[in-house]
């Protein structure tokens, strides 16, 4: 496969959030508004990155019966620095993402790519795949994100842009509308890669 | 035998490589960590007593604090902390109140609630509603009566456990204030 195909993959044809159906955990409790989706997608990348490096650095000398083990540990460590680093400089949106830095550790597109590609492939393959994959991520989010916080509060970005008559639909930004959001983009999507098959 | 020795051997040197990255990280982060920490409670203390001169720390049965509020040489009300814990976290609240034990207004200095419901509490929205009520008033409205204090939508468990500790806190604070008299 080529060394576009491993970034491009994780983008489109196999974006993780609406195409692999992973991550869903923290896709539907933080694409409340478009900054968190951002700054969650942002640390999920770093995340993914690091720990793609480092297992595709170690995948010869990672005996395959403890590499799941190993892998947690690996992608363990990269969250707890971001965690710290999000504390020390980025009090605002560590306060508003709150317990979903540490539950990047569960997140299963990491632990995903790390035994489906980062431990067969050289390095700069699994960068590729690491940012793509982290972009396909972060971009699903902020579509969410977008999508809910415009219609849950009239604004984007938190600037109000719908102006002071508006009704937020506030189901919009409450779990259900999460599920309705979501549901509503996967459909869009099936739609679209049918298309581009037919 | 040889190779489950090997196998914890390979699993004692990527945790060992972790831990020691992590110490660094931590000694590289505490500082700026400490320093958030304190700005976000002076913040805290500034927003609810914008006028006031100087803060004295007062310190009762060893492990009680709370501040004393001036402006020069004028009590002009009490800083109390309070924490409790909410639906994902433990929320800590800075409370501000007049000379009368009334409150002035609180601000939620940490949490990690859930994003988009329960992070919420921090907008005034919600703690405006406590100004000027009296430690009986600060109930939800659906836990008792007496209750003035509107729940978030969608965040009853945070919003009564930032209801919890204020009360909790208060009535600490006016224990410890009457045996003083």
């Amino acid at each position: 496969m080529s060394l576009k195909q491993d970034f491009s993959r994780g983008i489109f044809a196999e974006n993780p959030t609406f195409r692999l159906i992973l991550g869903m955990c923290p896709t539907l409790a933080v694409s409340t508004s478009l900054v968190n989706a951002i700054g969650m997608g942002a640390a999920t990348t770093f995340v993914l990155l690091g720990s793609n490096i480092l297992v595709s650095l170690f995948r010869k000398l990672i005996p395959s019966n403890i590499r799941i083990p190993a892998f947690i540990v690996i992608i363990a460590t990269f969250v707890t620095i971001v965690e710290l680093i999000m504390q020390a400089y980025f009090p605002a949106l560590n306060k508003s993402l709150g317990i979903f830095i540490p539950l990047i550790v569960v997140n299963c597109i990491i632990l995903g790519r790390a035994e489906a590609f980062a431990s067969k492939n050289p390095v700069f393959p699994s960068v590729l795949d690491a940012l793509g994959m982290g972009i396909g991520f972060t971009g699903a989010l902020a579509l969410l994100g977008a999508v809910r916080e415009i219609l849950g509060v009239g604004t984007i970005w938190g600037y109000h842009i719908l102006g002071t008559n508006f009704n937020p639909v506030i189901i919009m930004i409450l779990p259900p509308g999460a599920f309705i959001a979501l549901g509503l983009f996967l459909g869009l999507f099936n739609s679209l890669s049918k298309k581009g098959k037919a | 035998m040889r190779n489950i020795l090997k196998l914890a051997m390979v699993l004692f040197i990527i945790a060992a490589i972790s831990g020691a990255i992590l110490g660094i990280t931590y000694t590289v982060t505490k500082e700026p960590i400490a320093k958030q920490v304190k700005l976000e409670e002076e913040k805290a203390l500034k927003e609810i007593f914008p006028k006031a001169t100087s803060f004295k720390l007062i310190t009762r049965k060893g492990n009680y604090i709370y501040y004393e509020v001036y402006i020069k040489n004028k009590l002009i009300g009490y800083a109390l902390d309070a924490s409790g814990k909410g639906f994902g976290s433990t929320i800590k609240i800075k409370i501000g109140l007049n000379p009368d034990k009334t409150i002035k207004d609180i601000k939620i200095i940490k949490q990690g609630e859930t994003p988009g419901l329960g992070t919420r509490v921090e907008g005034t929205k919600f703690t405006d509603q406590f100004m000027n009520k009296t430690l009986k008033q600060v109930f939800l409205k659906k836990d008792s009566d007496n209750g003035t204090i509107d729940a978030i939508t969608g965040a009853t468990i945070s919003s009564r456990a930032v209801s919890k500790a204020v009360q909790k806190s208060i009535a600490e604070f006016l224990k410890i204030e009457r045996k003083q008299e």
